[in-house]
């Protein structure tokens, strides 16, 4: 472990969806040439990420669940800990949960940036408090989402400090592949993410209306109802198909050869109405149209580049709707634009590079 | 000579919006052959003017400009104070005293699950907590042993309430947000008003002649002359015109009766004001026909709508081929202002438009506020984001040559305001782009957008005249549905209809000629003084049923008619469309009468037309980018109509009708206040509560 070099905390194991963040903490280490360190908490169930280009994972274990307030302020104690010890010059710390470490600091890092992937208020009520008082020691703060930024900024008072918008979109431009020509796909529709009854509407897959579209389910069974949620997708008949949870390079491979991916949250809370998921723009970067709830920005973005389909609404009828329309654009001259509408969409605004640079402009040109 | 005694105590300096205004109405005031003064807050500097300034003011309108009190001081250190105490009980919480805190009740139970210590340290610690058992129990002991225990509870919890309650006090006369805080800087407003406007008197000496004129104030101001009457007696010799710029009801005509017990504390205001207006001649004004029936409708007095002063006369603009067309907004860098849609729209533009050079934007991006409100800070970051491609944004705020200058060279001015709050307020901005012949893109239905609603409509009325020929109405008896009452009814000779909302919305499937380029509608809104609006969409369908285009309108009357004319494109590739008409905001029964409908043909290759003249008015802020579109896509055409409309609106907004009309108030003989109550708004009268 080096000292002096760019410290991230992270609030989830790297590898299961963090990867906006890695992506910034990549961007750091290519522009100031330091070395990297991410914190993470331990996600029993994940393995510990061996990452290249000199980013070094240290696991942080606690004797109770990290989520739970104790397993929080272990962590958040071992971590201030650690970063006393290794002094680094750039600290990011990723999301609300993560804010308390600011205060168990000897000494600010010449560099803070607070990357807020999560809304102030997702992981409890105190934290907007954390986050404001806490204002002192962030030199930057990274938004993913537009309206998240405006609704933290006030409640937080961050008015004063800089402030970046950077989608969670991660593929650079380097890594952008040539999507797989519409002739040559499987002419389904896939989602991939957190399936739970309560949140992400697997209920509207066990109507047979919905089943004579082929749809392809990956995902974690989780929530208030897993065992409903399982049964749902279990008995799901038709077209639609339940995968299970694969690991991301499956889906990285199996993605492009879909025609359609799906982008939907039931809007329960502020994370969710202004969903702005990594896998929505990974779809777009595969070239996969997305069929996507009105949520703000995905709809923005779909409007913009007309690389794929919004559904009026959250409803059943409406994704019926969307998924209709999707079907009879597929194989069509319209869909093809879509798809590249897609690449045009990466290759002009999308790309981790573009996004990086938002907030590029605000750091110092050394540290 | 009369003297023209503008008091703006907003003025601080010569920049600015209220500078601006002040400005105009004085040169006009000087031309009309009164002598202009100008009553400015104390740390305005006398720059030159042509005319005799008395910094006399110690407080602007807005809050913001008041220094600090000491109570906002003492509010100040408490923060402070308890922001170092928060950071110090966090420290505590995050750390191994926290950790044994949460674990106390349940050590025993903690070290049961981890026997070993782990990496926090936190064993043997956690072990001492177990000491907390017996040292809670024994205090349970002791106080189970104290006699009376719930009369002392009893007198704990008194006095512990009694305590929030005073701190609670305490902070809402002291902090910036409380009620009581509001309250004390109202009446400090009022006092330091009637002081300050005291001592300017005194120094001038007024006459009956005169003529004073306060663009900028509220019930405080107005509370502030009524003392002024009391104590100085030659003070009522001039004549008082008082302006009123500010929103009272949200929303529209037709939802006030639901905030008027709202009203009260303002009507009971004016009601007092007039009850001591005594022997002074003073006159109402507000600079919108909308805000005028607001304020009579709570003040019963009669008020007058004046024209908006600072514009210049129209001159000949060219758009150069060689250079960008300019696409500026103009005024802070607030959400109600809709600043915190530019981002996304520079986007929208960016391939098409500000990369191949054909745009550039200019955009005022100071803020309202200090700190900036949370929206336009996001969306100021963005567009700084942008690295000047093409978007050049001004930080601070326009000195007036400045403001001018960006102003005259724009080509197209970009108000995407909020339609609520600028129902009944006015925009300045827009009524100098109006006059200097700029085509502008704002709201349809709202203040803005009703400001050239006329002239859209009369384009389009124009456009269906002279190509005739080309016309085709929809089949007489046509068929109508409201879709969610399932009525249906054929629309017959007396071509009247009624629709509500969604579910009351009226929806015919007609079939569309052949050579359609578009489809018009044109109707005439019976309840089209209460702020009503019709939503037109309509879904284009091709030969095997399948939706192909879908697009919508907002018809709001302007002010000459209450006729609104509909134009839709319809793409070549649809062969029905499913037209539906329903209340643009709420479910409220709308009639309409002398509706017809029918198509436009046009060509194959024939170019498209333009929708409207002198802007485009958006239906949402999602139809913003293609409102833009529009304008640039025809932009000659709305440069031309923008012009040919100009000298009409310069000749109703000028500072000189300004003063003219003021003036003519003045030489009537009796005041607003000693007027009967047959010059009342007829609804306000029956609206008096008992």
């Amino acid at each position: 472990m080096s000292t002096g070099g760019i410290v991230q905390v992270s609030d989830i194991s790297v590898g299961s969806g963090n990867f906006d963040s890695l992506s910034l903490l990549r961007s750091l280490v290519d522009l100031y040439g330091l070395p990297a360190t991410i914190l993470e908490p331990d996600q029993q169930d994940k393995a510990i990420s061996q990452l290249e280009g000199g980013l070094d994972v240290v696991r942080i274990p606690t004797s109770t669940h990290f989520r739970s307030t104790t397993g929080r302020i272990e962590f958040v104690s071992s971590v201030a800990a650690k970063i006393n010890q290794l002094r680094p010059r750039i600290l990011i710390i990723r999301c609300s949960w993560n804010i308390p470490v600011l205060y168990r600091l000897a000494k600010k890092p010449p560099l803070v940036i607070y990357h807020a992937t999560e809304s102030t208020t997702y992981y409890g009520n105190f934290d907007p408090e954390f986050n404001r008082h806490a204002r002192q020691w962030i030199d930057v703060v990274v938004f993913p989402e537009e309206n998240r930024a405006a609704i933290d900024i006030r409640r937080c008072g961050f008015e004063k400090i800089p402030v970046a918008l950077a989608y969670n979109s991660p593929t650079r431009l380097a890594d952008l592949e040539d999507p797989i020509p519409p002739a040559d796909r499987n002419g389904r529709i896939y989602y991939s993410g957190a399936l739970d009854v309560n949140a992400t509407f697997v209920d509207y897959y066990g109507d047979t209306r919905m089943q004579a579209f082929p749809i392809d389910i990956y995902g974690y069974i989780g929530g208030s109802e897993p065992e409903r949620t399982r049964k749902v997708l279990v008995n799901a008949g038709g077209q639609i198909r339940y995968k299970g949870f694969v690991d991301t390079k499956y889906l990285e491979a199996a993605r492009p050869n879909y025609a359609y991916s799906l982008t939907i949250w039931k809007t329960s809370n502020e994370n969710q109405t202004y969903a702005c998921p990594c896998k929505f723009f990974e779809s777009i970067a595969s070239g996969v149209p997305p069929v996507t709830a009105p949520h703000p920005q995905p709809k923005q973005i779909v409007e913009r580049y007309k690389c794929g389909i919004v559904m009026k609404g959250w409803g059943f009828q409406d994704m019926l709707d969307a998924f209709t329309r999707a079907m009879q654009l597929y194989g069509t001259p319209e869909y093809d634009e879509m798809v590249q509408n897609c690449n045009i969409a990466m290759k002009e605004e999308l790309n981790w590079d573009r996004q990086f640079e938002r907030v590029r402009r605000l750091l110092p040109r050394s540290i | 000579m009369s003297r023209f005694i503008l008091i703006d105590q907003s003025i601080v300096d010569i920049g600015g919006h209220h500078y601006e205004y002040a400005q105009h109405v004085l040169s006009a005031a000087k031309a009309a052959g009164y002598t202009p003064v100008l009553a400015a807050h104390r740390e305005f500097k006398d720059t030159g003017a042509p005319w005799k300034v008395f910094p006399a003011y110690r407080l602007g309108f807005w809050k913001r400009m008041s220094k600090a009190t000491v109570g906002e001081r003492l509010a100040k250190t408490y923060t402070n104070l308890y922001h170092r105490f928060f950071v110090l009980k966090t420290r505590l919480f995050f750390s191994q005293l926290g950790f044994l805190w949460v674990v106390r009740n349940n050590a025993i139970e903690y070290l049961r699950w981890h026997p070993f210590d782990s990496a926090f340290k936190i064993g043997y610690a956690a072990a001492l907590a177990v000491i907390f058992l017996p040292i809670r129990a024994l205090f349970r002991i002791l106080a189970a042993i104290v006699p009376f225990r719930g009369f002392f509870r009893q007198i704990w919890e008194t006095a512990w309430t009694t305590m929030r309650g005073a701190l609670g006090l305490l902070f809402e006369s002291l902090s910036s947000g409380g009620t009581l805080h509001d309250w004390r800087f109202q009446r400090r407003k009022a006092k330091m008003f009637a002081a300050d406007t005291l001592d300017l008197l005194r120094a001038l000496k007024p006459e009956a002649g005169d003529l004073i004129f306060i663009p900028t104030l509220g019930v405080p101001e107005m509370v502030g002359l009524t003392e002024v009457w009391d104590r100085y007696q030659d003070s009522m010799r001039p004549s008082y015109h008082l302006l009123f710029r500010r929103n009272l009801y949200d929303g529209r005509e037709w939802q006030y009766g639901d905030q008027d017990e709202l009203m009260t504390p303002l009507r009971n205001a004016f009601l007092a004001f007039r009850s001591r207006l005594s022997s002074a001649r003073v006159f109402f004004y507000t600079d919108t026909e909308e805000l005028t029936k607001q304020h009579e409708r709570v003040s019963s007095l009669p008020f007058h709508t004046c024209p908006i002063p600072h514009t210049e006369s129209p001159s000949l603009r060219v758009a150069s081929p060689a250079k960008p067309l300019q696409l500026v907004y103009l005024g802070d860098a607030r959400a109600e202002k809709g600043y915190h849609y530019f981002p996304a729209l520079v986007e929208d533009l960016r391939r098409d438009f500000l990369a191949t050079g054909r745009v550039e934007f200019k955009i005022q991006s100071n803020y309202n506020i200090p700190k900036g409100e949370s929206e336009a800070v996001v969306a100021r970051c963005l567009l700084q984001g942008v690295g000047g491609d093409g978007v050049t944004l001004f930080l601070e705020p326009l000195p007036s040559e400045q403001y001018r200058s960006v102003l005259r060279e724009a080509d197209l001015l970009i108000l995407p305001y909020d339609r609520d709050n600028y129902y009944a307020r006015s925009s300045g901005v827009l009524i100098e782009a109006l006059t200097a012949g700029i085509p502008v893109v704002a709201p349809a239905a709202s203040w803005l957008g009703r400001q050239f609603a006329d002239s859209v409509y009369e384009y389009r009325n124009r456009l269906l005249q002279t190509r005739e020929e080309d016309v085709v109405p929809a089949r007489r008896h046509q068929l109508w549905q409201q879709s969610g009452t399932g009525k249906s009814w054929y629309l017959g000779a007396s071509r009247e209809m009624h629709f509500g909302g969604e579910d009351r919305s009226a929806q015919s499937w007609i079939n569309v000629p052949r050579d359609t380029g578009y489809l018009w509608i044109r109707m005439d809104l019976d309840s089209a003084e209460e702020g009503h609006a019709v939503l037109l969409n309509v879904t284009g369908h091709d030969r095997s049923g399948r939706k192909c285009e879908e697009s919508s309108d907002i018809l709001a009357p302007g002010y000459a008619s209450t006729q609104v004319v509909g134009l839709v494109p319809v793409g070549p590739q649809t062969t029905k469309v499913l037209v539906s008409l329903r209340h643009a905001f709420a479910d409220v029964e709308l009639t309409v009468t002398n509706f017809e409908i029918g198509f436009l043909l046009q060509n194959e290759g024939d170019a498209p037309l333009p929708l409207s003249a002198v802007g485009a008015g958006y239906t949402d802020v999602g139809n913003l980018s293609a409102a833009v579109r529009e304008v640039l896509a025809h932009y000659d055409h709305y440069r031309d109509t923008a012009m040919d409309n100009a000298p009409a609106a310069y000749d109703f907004h000028n500072a000189g009708r300004l003063v003219s009309m003021l003036s003519t108030q003045a030489s009537t003989r009796e005041s607003t206040g000693a007027k009967q109550e047959t010059g009342m708004a007829k609804t306000v009268a029956a609206r008096v509560s008992a």
